[in-house]
């Protein structure tokens, strides 16, 4: 198993890819960053003082939790667009372990998009902030936020893996990935909360208490950290059972 | 010596949805020998081949790779290579890190990357990524990733394809050298005369069904034997050989093709008659129509 891993790790870094959808992850929440910022303070929105506005600003990256997604997503559907799946079904015939060890790569690679992402909110919110002169007391609840967005960004790649499990079409499982993310989830999250919070975006808000928190009843954020593992493990494990052991033709 | 494993197709059938594409289909690979698996365009050769390599599951029966599906392998890489058609690379992967990232998820040293990059005859590319790859270098790297844990039988899917003559002769030596050395190759084709040179033993299939195994010299027996011969007195040869009807063919003017004799037997008959003779040759098994013959023999209709 080891050594499956560190060949998909080769994978990962003899290409580009991943690389690009990092940038786009940054450039994204960057601009949800220097925007809400800002824009805080002016034409009914909430000043940076509001601890439910800043929560939003530090959370910026959630906004973004779509490029993780995708990274999972594309961790396994490359290898049928690319037709190197048959190979990685060579070396590995038990397909179950091919799987498990693009769980584990994605599960790496999102807690790296989480932890770079935190970093990158720092360096973006803390200038913006001082000049705003908003005083931050960090240690408190931006803490409990920037964490949870590593944890949202490490369970997000390994919720894409599992859906690429589940829909080998790249086209068609990225598509999934970013209306599911976009509208789907968030549709849901608004309409239905009682439903929503156990939905990937209402276990998202339950741990970075971001967007969208007014008003609606989150899980505690360990409740929403296993809604996340569960739909994470169910989808690559419906995936396995019925996806991944078609015929590779 | 490399010990080969014996490659086993057993009453399998595979249909995809209503499509039938091999039915009931039984043969078997030995090791040391290179075995043709031939059939025209759509005859289930592909499917058959990658049930082998476990990437398709039979309907029915069992392909199995020394008496074990691929799948319950324990070394799979070890017991088998395969060549498939049409599997991928990553455009923007050289070569040589495809066939690193393959050694590490199979537990090869990286050492034996160059050499089978060597082996395949891709040292001067080996660094170039594999998007602006010719169909024969695809092929090459193809064959270094299934060569790299030397493997004890080795399954090649149309592996001529997009080779130069060049390159499909130093195929042919390459096969034969790895059956030489007690491996087991069994290679598809579409065409007989690609593979009669390599190949001991042939397999013919025909809309997914066996129409014949057998050695390959049993093969080329069944061919009908025929002499060429031109003379200016051609009518009188052929009073003189004393044969007519169906086994005297008339191909031009002063030519006749002669069934059921030898050139040798022909040119004594014409000396001893004292006609002249311009031209007198044996005409060699065309492997093409052997071929033909068997698959347009099992299309014919049963009474």
């Amino acid at each position: 198993m080891i050594r499956l891993v560190r060949a998909e790790f080769g994978k990962l870094t003899t290409t580009r890819w991943m690389w690009w959808l990092l940038v786009g992850y940054l450039a994204y929440a960057g601009f949800n960053m220097v925007l809400l910022i800002l824009l805080a303070g002016q034409q009914g929105v909430p000043p940076l003082t509001d601890p439910d506005e800043l929560r939003t600003v530090l959370a910026s990256t959630i906004s973004a939790v779509v490029f993780p997604l995708v990274v999972g997503v594309v961790l396994l559907t490359t290898e049928y667009r690319n037709r190197t799946i048959a190979t990685s079904f060579l070396v590995t015939p038990r397909r179950g372990r091919v799987v498990t060890a693009k769980v584990v790569v994605g599960f790496v690679v999102g807690l790296l998009f989480g932890v770079v992402g935190v970093a990158f909110t720092l360096a973006v919110t803390a200038p913006l902030l001082a000049y705003k002169d908003v005083s931050v007391h960090w240690a408190g609840d931006p803490l409990d936020i920037l964490g949870g967005c590593v944890v949202v960004a490490t369970l997000y790649t390994v919720l894409g893996v599992g859906l690429g499990a589940l829909i080998r079409n790249q086209v068609a499982a990225v598509l999934v990935a970013v209306l599911g993310s976009l509208l789907v989830d968030s549709l849901v999250a608004q309409f239905l909360p009682e439903v929503g919070r156990y939905w990937p975006a209402g276990a998202a808000g339950s741990l970075t208490q971001g967007i969208p928190s007014r008003g609606v009843d989150f899980l505690p954020p360990w409740g929403g950290a296993l809604v996340l593992i569960g739909w994470a493990v169910t989808l690559a494990v419906v995936g396995t059972f019925t996806t991944v052991r078609r015929d590779v033709t | 010596m490399t010990s080969g494993a014996v490659l086993a197709v057993d009453r399998v059938s595979k249909s995809f949805g209503d499509v039938s594409a091999v039915e009931d289909l039984t043969f078997h690979a030995d090791p040391g020998s290179v075995t043709g698996f031939l059939g025209p365009n759509g005859a289930g050769k592909t499917t058959t081949l990658r049930m082998l390599a476990g990437l398709v599951r039979p309907s029915a029966g069992r392909a199995t790779v020394g008496g074990v599906t691929y799948d319950r392998l324990t070394d799979p890489m070890r017991a088998v290579g395969c060549v498939l058609d049409d599997t991928g690379f990553v455009g923007g992967r050289t070569a040589r890190n495809h066939l690193r990232v393959v050694a590490t998820a199979a537990g090869i040293h990286h050492d034996r990357v160059d050499e089978v990059v060597e082996l395949v005859g891709l040292s001067d590319s080996a660094d170039r990524k594999a998007r602006g790859f010719s169909l024969g270098m695809r092929q090459r790297l193809h064959l270094a990733t299934a060569l790299l844990a030397d493997p004890r039988a080795l399954v090649l899917d149309e592996p001529a394809n997009g080779l130069d003559p060049e390159g499909i002769a130093w195929l042919r030596n390459l096969l034969r050298w790895l059956a030489d050395d007690g491996r087991t190759v069994l290679v598809s084709s579409h065409l007989l005369g690609e593979i009669a040179q390599v190949a001991d033993h042939v397999v013919v299939l025909n809309r997914g069904r066996l129409v014949r195994s057998a050695p390959l010299t049993e093969l080329l027996q069944v061919q009908r034997r025929t002499v060429v011969v031109r003379s200016p007195r051609s009518d009188d040869l052929a009073v003189a050989l004393g044969v007519a009807g169906p086994h005297l063919q008339r191909l031009g003017a002063d030519t006749l093709e002669v069934e059921g004799v030898t050139a040798a037997q022909v040119g004594e008959v014409a000396l001893r008659a004292g006609i002249a003779v311009h031209e007198l040759r044996d005409v060699q098994p065309d492997l093409e129509q052997v071929f033909l013959g068997l698959i347009t023999d099992d299309e014919r209709p049963v009474p």
